[in-house]
């Protein structure tokens, strides 16, 4: 067996390869957090609701142009009027359902209720 | 013996020091958001311009103008070649001066589809501006437009014209699916980088 003796030993070596290796693994924690800023960083803070919110708003549009092409067309009765809307609606939930599914994104558009309005209009040209 | 446990420190030492080199190396890997032309950050900033161009141009009342540019006497989109579709840059609308700005000066190619549907629901899908095959880094955004019967075809020169997709002989070349609605139409824009 060696006789070890005193302070010619190299316990240096290995603390100092102790040392370094700590630092290594702390450098590579280091890096490691960065990676996940950068991953919580990329992410949008509103993911999912924006595209429910854009959604909606081209929904109202068509809706609102589904009922602007009843009054121009089908103006003879409130009846006439209202199912003229309600067909509107009802394809454009099936279009528009059909085509967002190809996003991931189900819609559904349903006519609730009309309220019947009053129209000011000249019945003599003259 | 002394020689001997020497090189057994410095042995062990020195796998020690290679174990750590090692596990350190492999934490700095090449994941999708480390920096280079398919970084998510830049597919995240390209599907946002995108969303933007066709949110803005929806608002102006470009969109549909463009989706509507069409000859009715050629029956093509106006000033397009012997393709159907636009692929020397964007139409010259008010939507292609936008997605000119947006993506042209800045290295981005981009596509443009139309998505309509027959009336069983079935997809038609036009070329209207198209670049090329995109890469695998590609991005989507998407906007619906609504066409109804009474919606006029758009001149060259961005006027309405007197024509309209109701009108018989039209050669606009999608299915009337509805009684007033005319077609439902998805405009696709998709943009990589270059």
């Amino acid at each position: 067996m060696a006789h070890l003796s005193g302070e010619d030993r190299g316990q240096i070596l290995l603390v100092a390869a102790f040392a370094l290796a700590v630092i290594f693994v702390a450098m590579a924690l280091i890096v490691n957090s960065a990676i996940f800023t950068e991953n919580l960083a990329s992410r949008g803070e509103t993911s999912g609701s924006d595209g429910a919110l854009s959604m909606r708003a081209d929904v109202a549009t068509s809706v609102g142009a589904g009922v602007e092409a009843a009054n121009r067309n089908d103006n003879g009765s409130v009846g006439e009027l209202t199912d003229a809307v309600s067909a509107s609606v009802r394809n454009i939930s099936r279009q528009t359902g059909r085509q967002s599914a190809r996003s991931g994104r189900v819609v559904d558009v349903s006519y609730q209720s009309a309220t019947e309005g009053a129209r000011i209009y000249q019945s003599d040209g003259t | 013996m002394r020689g001997q446990a020497h090189t057994l420190e410095a042995t062990v030492a020195g796998l020690l020091m290679l174990s750590s080199l090692i596990f350190a190396l492999q934490m700095t890997a090449v994941t999708p958001l480390s920096a280079s032309t398919s970084s998510q950050h830049i597919e995240n900033q390209q599907a946002a311009t995108g969303q933007g161009v066709l949110a803005t141009a929806a608002d102006q009342g470009a969109l549909k103008p463009a989706v509507l540019y069409w000859n009715n006497s050629s029956s093509r989109h106006h000033d397009v070649g012997v393709q159907q579709f636009y692929t020397s840059g964007p139409p010259d609308n008010r939507f292609g001066a936008m997605l000119s700005r947006a993506f042209n000066e800045n290295g981005i190619a981009y596509n443009v589809y139309f998505r309509f549907q027959t009336s069983d629901g079935d997809p038609i899908t036009r070329r209207y501006v198209y670049s090329g095959v995109p890469t695998d880094n590609a991005v989507t955004a998407t906007h619906t437009v609504t066409l109804w019967d009474d919606d006029p075809l758009y001149e060259a020169d961005g006027t309405p014209s007197s024509t309209r997709l109701s009108t018989e002989n039209v050669t606009y070349p999608m299915p009337d699916t509805g009684a007033n609605l005319y077609n439902t139409v998805r405009v696709e824009v998709v943009a990589w980088r270059i």
